[in-house]
């Protein structure tokens, strides 16, 4: 054959120019297109694939994605079973189907490409493959082209080059927006992140064993990264209306055509097959539209990803979103019981931040959790004041005491840690302290002995080291260090501690009106604050240095 | 309760005294007989009050108006009316004015009877003649000389009195007796013998007896005249000579009468008078507005004359009388008046301390916070609690944070930075261009100029001083090297003396003779010898930087008095800009001099950072916005390095010194201070967020504390941060494994790492360091010669020194128990540890034994809080408010804007409906008397119609019976 020889030669000369090749492979599209016989300048093609330059990598998937399209709609791939060997037809459509093969193959590839500008056309040449060959499938009854997506789906989690055009791509244009992507998104990637961990349950486990630590870091960036930006989840099943591959409702399923599937799949893709597969099967109305169904993906998903094995950063961003984003989309939120009592109980920041996923499943998901107050008592601890996390927690903290049925012994504990931390703190932190201890101080006034005692005793006999807040006597103690507070350096935080001072007349202070301070924005404040008059000098000239 | 009719006419007569004990009808005869009042005088008299009693007893004359309803409380008017009576009044006064306006009314002229005592019915007519005779004689004797030709008329000639000339006194003709010899005209001698055939009588003799001759007398009286004549000349001379001396001596004294001289008036800036003197003051601008004014008159009045005799003149009599000046103070007031203004300046600091609103404007912060703080009653409903955004001055937290900061600059006072910098750039470099262009001599007059100025404004500046406000003038720059501007100000030669050696050469050179410098002002002095005097005022570091290029650190405290002294605001407008410019580039180059100088310059810097307060103090506002401006950037570049993982953010030497400058010059007690209290945030943040990585960030921070006790040291204020960081230093500062994990020691304070390599001493050669005092030149130093164990454990001691003094300084807080329980646990610690230098051992000692002292000392003396020990809150009341001796024409609206409103809207509606019926009435009366006089008219003219008919009646009647008479007798004629 002249026209591949041709073609080998000019992709190894080098110095042939990239335009050249790109007209050439223009020349080359349009011949296939012209006749069939032109079928063998498939082979240059696919060679053009591998090319250095991107530009011409760029033209010839896109020629490639040109003339496979027709061919994948209107099922010339497809080989039917009964078939002979020596026909010549199904020896066509073979040869085809293998350079088929090859051609996705080197798509999956160029996911992890460092070239954003190549990553992304894959992604949708890949995503319009299956969008055709889903249609073609759908021809009797519908289905979904899971086997090419769970291809996809699993170089996507591998990508090393990850890049942010590609994760916003992916995320908000197809996953976040059509709910029969993201279906199976998340099924492939719970398989996915199960097969890399070891754990899937499938008869042949042996065939793919445990990914080194690195891979493993990578799949739970990207599945994390992926996840954490995916906030369309649908809460009604009426939600569930917007499909990549045609509407399923047409033709709800009942009877699995998984051996129509096994066209595109070898053998070693069978268990794969099988997870893309197997949901058909089940349901009778049709996973894509139960919303139940969604829900357990998204689910199963989560959980396959919270198996991984977790850095602090990525620990904090899930718990920072974890009330908000996935709990609320979980069949059974009490499954997050045991991650969330781990991470409130390892101490420190991710303690303060467990904090509000243990109280959505407190208050709304009937967690029963022994000892709440007493660790909640010991999160005061001397850090607590200086994270940066502490607006949050203060804010959920005031939640926690806003009974006004607790045991003021308990009240005038958490009073007085927080008083004795507040002596140790940035002016930020005092002031939601101050406000904070005067609302407990209004909805408890027998704590009111706090800041105005009768008893005659000196020292003071709060027991700071006592990790029972119903034991640490804080009852009969006095607060001196929010009197010591009045005399603070910054005069917000003097006049705000002044306020135990006056009649207790108002009802409460917003506490979300203390929040939101820092050094930065108090010294902004100070900064930017109306001048009246002309600032002081000292008394009398310097006398010396 | 009205009395009835009956009674009333009783009392009446009775109080009349035509019934009862004193009438008359009870008279005894007796009494009757004594000529006791009897009836011929006493008749009419009654007469005319029974008359009177009966008219006012008249019921027809009475009007009453019957209540319906009678109400309680209420008190009505106009319920009796004497309607006849008030319409009476009405008519008499319509009469009086609207009759006579009637009658006017469409005509011009008219006569006013103004003859005295015309319209005067008390007058008898002999009074009324002699008033008018006085007031004849009056006017006659007063103005009446005008146009009064029988009087002497006063002649004169080109506007000369021609009366005086009578007497030719003044003519050259000498005839007058008494002063012949001095007028030098002819003798009267000679007159009486040789004028008018005098010498008849007989011939004059010469020495020789012999009989003068004719040409010999002639040639005598020639020689005769011709000596006074000259004699007269030579007066006139002297007379001249004497007068220009005069007007010498007088320009010479006219400055110290205090003329206004107009020229020096322009030069020297306008004082602003005391509020005692500015009634005086503004009568002297009056004086002077019209002084202008006739100026100009006279100016153009006689333009061409050169009169400049008249002018001044002119000026003498227009002038400002010399004032009195203030006697001099003596030494005991003046030191009284420096205590009081000390004391003044004292109380109010603690104001500012405690957070109080200095005085001025006292009333107004007052009146705002009661308004604010009053208790809220029932009444309330909670409204105000809506609206109490940000009552602590908070801020808006993170969320404002995303605007665009700039510091609020008051506008039009401070010109942007970079424009002022910009235009007096331009202004400089022509400025360079000049002084490049002439030579040094240029500079020397500028300083005489200056000098001449100076001496002008000397006794204004004192008054000035005496004023208080000595921050205006040029007492700012009396801070010669180690001189309080109090010392300055005491001894008043003192300060003059170097006011004026700041400005000239010379007249310093005079000070040293005169002995008055003391031993460093000789030395400035002798530096100042080699110095040149004037320098361009720098508007950038590098300008500066090129001035004192080759000049010794020493003098440069030197130059900068005396470019401040050259550009003294004073002496010209631009200089204030100048200033403005000059003022960031000082500041710059004492943050770089600290911390580039090998070593630390701390004499200079101290005698630079005079200035920088002087500066400061007088340029206000702008001062204010540089320094906040610098502070801002400060905190950027924190939060970036704060940002980046490679740098502590710790400040460094030029920081440092900025932050210590900003301690220096402010008052750093204040409660809130526009200044120190986001430098105070800063330096906290700076601790408070900062990790410390190697030993030049504990110094730094160390530092910062020293900075934070400075700034402290009168108010007592609180400072976590500082604790903090101090309890955290001694751990990282502490041997490895002195402090394990935190419960290690007692008490709270955030630590996040407890080990440090870098910055824990190491065991080797510990024993043997000794503590040296840190400097901010150890920033210059490399890392890895400050890690050496000497620097660490003088950092140690530094901080228990620092934990000390902060202990001294809060001694007296109630909780210090609480905040002291951590270091003192921490120094307790490193007691145990062996192997540190005796010497810091010893030191750790006292420190711990004194913190604990005090610790057992403060928890000895505390009580329970008590901080509700209010007076309770009384419950608010609901029943409503009960005025006592109600009264329903009474307004009892408790908001007083509203009830003047309704009052003014009453009085309003009274006033337009007793108008409405005026006006009525007057309409009324005025048709009423133009019928009146219609009908006059109408009548007199019908009685003359009817008069002339009646005669033409009579006439025809006549001719009737004329007619009938011929006619009879013609018929008798005709019969006859």
């Amino acid at each position: 054959m002249a026209v591949p020889k041709q073609a080998r030669a000019s992709s190894n000369s080098a110095v042939k120019n990239g335009k050249e090749i790109v007209e050439q492979i223009r020349s080359m599209e349009s011949q296939i297109a012209e006749s069939k016989t032109n079928l063998n300048n498939l082979a240059p093609l696919l060679q053009f694939c591998q090319h250095d330059n991107p530009k011409v990598i760029h033209a010839a998937i896109h020629a490639l994605f040109r003339v496979f399209s027709p061919m994948v709609s209107e099922g010339e791939l497809r080989v039917s079973k009964k078939a002979t060997e020596g026909d010549s037809k199904a020896a066509v459509a073979m040869w085809l189907r293998e350079n088929y093969k090859k051609f996705t193959k080197r798509l999956c590839e160029l996911l992890d490409s460092t070239e954003p500008g190549l990553q992304i056309p894959a992604l949708k040449i890949l995503l319009d493959l299956v969008k055709l060959e889903s249609a073609d499938l759908s021809r009797q009854e519908y289905n979904f082209a899971n086997a090419l997506y769970l291809k996809t789906v699993e170089s996507l989690l591998y990508s090393t080059n990850m890049s942010e055009p590609l994760m916003q791509e992916f995320s908000q244009k197809f996953v976040g927006f059509y709910d029969d992507l993201r279906f199976y998104f998340l099924k492939n990637a719970a398989f996915v992140i199960n097969v890399a961990l070891g754990q899937h349950p499938t008869k042949n486990q042996k065939a793919i064993g445990k990914v080194s630590q690195e891979k493993l870091a990578v799949l739970l960036d990207n599945s994390f990264g992926i996840l954490e930006s995916l906030n369309s989840m649908p809460t009604d099943a009426k939600e569930l209306d917007e499909f990549w591959a045609g509407s399923p409702d047409t033709g709800a399923s009942k009877k699995s055509n998984s051996g129509e599937m096994s066209q595109f799949s070898d053998s070693e893709d069978e268990d794969m097959e099988e997870a893309g597969a197997a949901s058909n099967k089940s349901t009778g109305k049709g996973p894509l539209l139960s919303l139940h169904s969604h829900r357990r993906a998204f689910s199963d998903c989560w959980i396959a990803v919270l198996k991984l094995p977790f850095t602090q950063t990525m620990y904090k961003k899930t718990l920072l979103i974890i009330h908000k984003r996935i709990i609320p989309h979980l069949p059974r939120p009490v499954v997050l019981m045991d991650f969330l009592t781990d991470s409130y109980n390892s101490g420190g920041a991710i303690s303060l931040l467990a904090l509000k996923g243990l109280f959505v499943l407190i208050t709304e998901h009937n967690l029963d959790y022994p000892d709440f107050f007493q660790k909640l008592y010991l999160l005061f601890d001397h850090n607590l004041m200086h994270a940066k996390y502490r607006a949050r927690f203060f804010s959920q903290v005031d939640i926690f005491l806003s009974s006004p049925l607790l045991p003021a012994t308990l009240v005038a504990a958490f009073i007085k840690r927080m008083a004795r931390l507040s002596l140790s703190s940035p002016p930020a932190s005092i002031v939601i302290t101050v406000p904070f201890i005067y609302n407990l101080l209004k909805r408890h006034p027998t704590c009111m002995q706090l800041i105005h005692g009768s008893a005659n005793q000196t020292n003071d006999c709060y027991d700071h080291s006592e990790r029972d807040p119903m034991k640490c006597n804080a009852f009969n103690s006095s607060l001196w260090e929010l009197q010591t507070l009045q005399n603070h350096f910054a005069p917000n935080v003097a006049t705000l501690a002044k306020i135990f001072n006056e009649q207790f007349t108002k009802p409460s202070y917003n506490l979300e009106d203390f929040l939101d301070h820092t050094y930065s924005s108090m010294f902004r404040n100070e900064l930017t604050k109306k001048r009246r008059g002309e600032a002081a000098v000292a008394l009398e000239a310097p006398t010396g240095w | 309760m009205a009395k009835s009719a009956l009674y009333r006419l009783k009392s009446s007569l009775k109080e009349a005294g035509a019934i009862g004990p004193k009438s008359r009808a009870s008279l005894s005869k007796k009494d009757r007989k004594k000529g006791r009042p009897t009836a011929a005088s006493a008749k009419n008299d009654l007469n005319k009050k029974l008359e009177h009693i009966r008219e006012s007893m008249n019921p027809f004359e009475v009007k009453v108006t019957r209540q319906k309803h009678d109400i309680l409380g209420r008190k009505t008017k106009g319920v009796q009316g004497n309607p006849t009576l008030s319409k009476q009044v009405g008519e008499e006064n319509r009469r009086k004015t609207l009759l006579q306006e009637l009658q006017k009314k469409k005509k011009a002229g008219g006569l006013v009877d103004r003859r005295f005592g015309e319209s005067n019915p008390n007058m008898t007519p002999e009074e009324k003649m002699l008033e008018r005779f006085t007031h004849e004689k009056q006017t006659k004797a007063k103005g009446g000389a005008m146009f009064n030709l029988e009087e002497e008329a006063d002649l004169t000639h080109y506007g000369q009195s021609l009366a005086g000339l009578d007497t030719f006194d003044e003519t050259e003709l000498g005839f007058s007796d008494d002063d012949e010899g001095d007028r030098g005209a002819i003798g009267g001698d000679i007159v009486s013998h040789s004028h008018f055939g005098g010498f008849e009588e007989g011939e004059p003799v010469d020495e020789d007896g012999r009989p003068k001759s004719k040409a010999e007398i002639m040639k005598e009286v020639i020689a005769k005249s011709k000596f006074h004549k000259y004699e007269r000349q030579k007066e006139k001379e002297e007379m001249l000579d004497i007068t220009k001396e005069l007007d010498d001596e007088l320009e010479g004294i006219r400055g110290l009468l205090g003329f206004s001289n107009p020229d020096a008036e322009e030069r020297r800036p306008k004082r602003t008078p005391l509020p005692s003197q500015k009634s005086t003051v503004n009568r002297a601008l009056d004086r002077m507005a019209d002084e202008e004014k006739l100026k100009t008159d006279r100016e153009t009045l006689d333009k061409g004359f050169d009169d400049s005799y008249d002018q001044h003149i002119r000026e003498l009599a227009f002038d400002r009388r010399a004032q009195p000046q203030d006697r001099l103070k003596t030494e005991e007031e003046t030191a009284q008046e420096e205590a009081e203004k000390l004391e003044k300046a004292e109380k109010a600091r603690k104001r500012r301390m405690e957070g109080l609103a200095v005085e001025e404007n006292d009333k107004e912060v007052g009146g705002y916070k009661k308004r604010r703080k009053a208790l809220p009653t029932g009444d309330d409903l909670g409204d105000d609690f809506l609206n109490e955004d940000d009552e602590f001055g908070l801020g808006a937290g993170l969320d404002a944070q995303s605007g665009d900061f700039k510091v609020v600059s008051k506008p039009g006072r401070m010109p942007s930075k970079k424009r002022a910098r910009t235009e007096a750039q331009a202004e400089s470099d022509e400025e360079d261009e000049e002084m490049e262009g002439e030579d040094e001599d240029e500079g020397e007059d500028e300083e005489e100029d200056e000098e001449e100025g100076e001496s002008g404004d000397e006794d204004e500046d004192e008054d000035e001083e005496e004023d208080g406000d000595s921050d205006d003038d040029f007492s700012d720059l009396d801070i010669e090297e180690g001189k309080s501007p109090a010392n300055a100000t005491s001894d008043d030669e003192n300060s003059d003396d170097d006011m004026n050696d700041m400005s000239s050469a010379p007249k310093s050179k005079k000070a040293t003779k005169a002995g008055m410098a003391s031993a460093p002002n000789a030395d400035a002095l002798a530096a100042a010898a080699e110095l040149p005097y004037t320098f361009p005022c720098p508007t950038s570091l590098e300008d500066f930087m090129s001035i004192v290029k080759d000049i010794a650190l020493k003098d440069v405290p030197t130059v900068v008095h005396r470019i401040r002294a050259l550009h003294h605001p004073k002496l010209s407008v631009q200089n204030k800009e100048k200033m403005q410019l000059f003022y960031p580039v000082l500041i710059e180059y004492m943050m770089q001099i600290a911390s580039e100088e090998p070593e630390h310059p701390t004499e200079v810097l101290g005698k630079l950072v005079r200035h920088v307060y002087a500066m400061t103090a007088q340029l206000g506002d702008y001062a204010t916005s540089h320094n906040l401006e610098l502070l801002g950037a400060f905190e950027e570049e924190l939060m970036k390095e704060l940002g980046s993982a490679t740098r502590s953010g710790f400040p460094k030497a030029e920081k440092l010194t900025f932050l210590h400058i900003l301690g220096k010059i402010y008052s750093t007690s204040d409660f809130q201070h526009q200044v120190i209290t986001p430098a105070q945030l800063l330096m906290s943040q700076y601790l408070g967020q900062c990790q410390a990585a190697n030993i030049k960030d504990t110094i730094s921070g160390l530092m910062l504390c020293r900075l934070f006790l400075n700034y402290q040291a009168l108010s007592k204020r609180i400072v976590p941060e500082t604790l903090n960081f101090l309890c955290s230093t001694l751990v990282h500062l502490a041997p490895k494994d002195t402090f394990k994990d935190e419960s290690s020691w007692k008490g709270v304070f955030p630590i996040v790492e407890i080990n440090k390599p870098t910055l824990q001493m190491t065991t080797k050669g510990l024993e043997s360091a000794e503590a040296k005092p840190l400097s901010v030149a150890l920033f210059t130093m490399k890392d890895a010669s400050l890690s050496k164990n000497i620097y660490k454990v003088s950092a140690m001691s530094e901080t228990v020194d620092l934990l000390l003094n902060f202990a001294l300084l809060y001694s007296t807080s109630t909780a210090f128990k609480e905040m002291f329980e951590a270091p003192s646990s921490l120094l307790k610690t490193l007691l145990s540890v062996d192997r540190l230098p005796a010497s810091l051992k010893t030191q750790i000692e006292q420190a711990q034994d004194r913190i604990e002292k005090l610790s057992t000392f403060a928890t000895e003396g505390r009580a329970p809080l008590k901080l509700q020990d209010h007076k309770p809150v009384p419950i608010a009341s609901y029943v409503p408010k009960f005025e006592e001796g109600y009264s329903v024409d009474k307004h009892y609206d408790p908001d007083v804007e509203r009830a003047q409103a309704h009052k003014l809207q009453v009085q309003y509606k009274k006033e337009k409906k007793g108008a409405v019926r005026e006006l009525r009435k007057d309409a009324q009366f005025v048709a009423r008397e133009k019928l009146r006089v219609q009908r006059e008219k109408d009548s007199e003219y019908n009685a003359r119609i009817k008069g002339i008919m009646s005669g033409l009646e009579a006439d025809q009647g006549e001719k009737n019976a004329e007619a009938r008479l011929k006619n009879t007798k013609k018929m008798k004629s005709k019969r006859g």
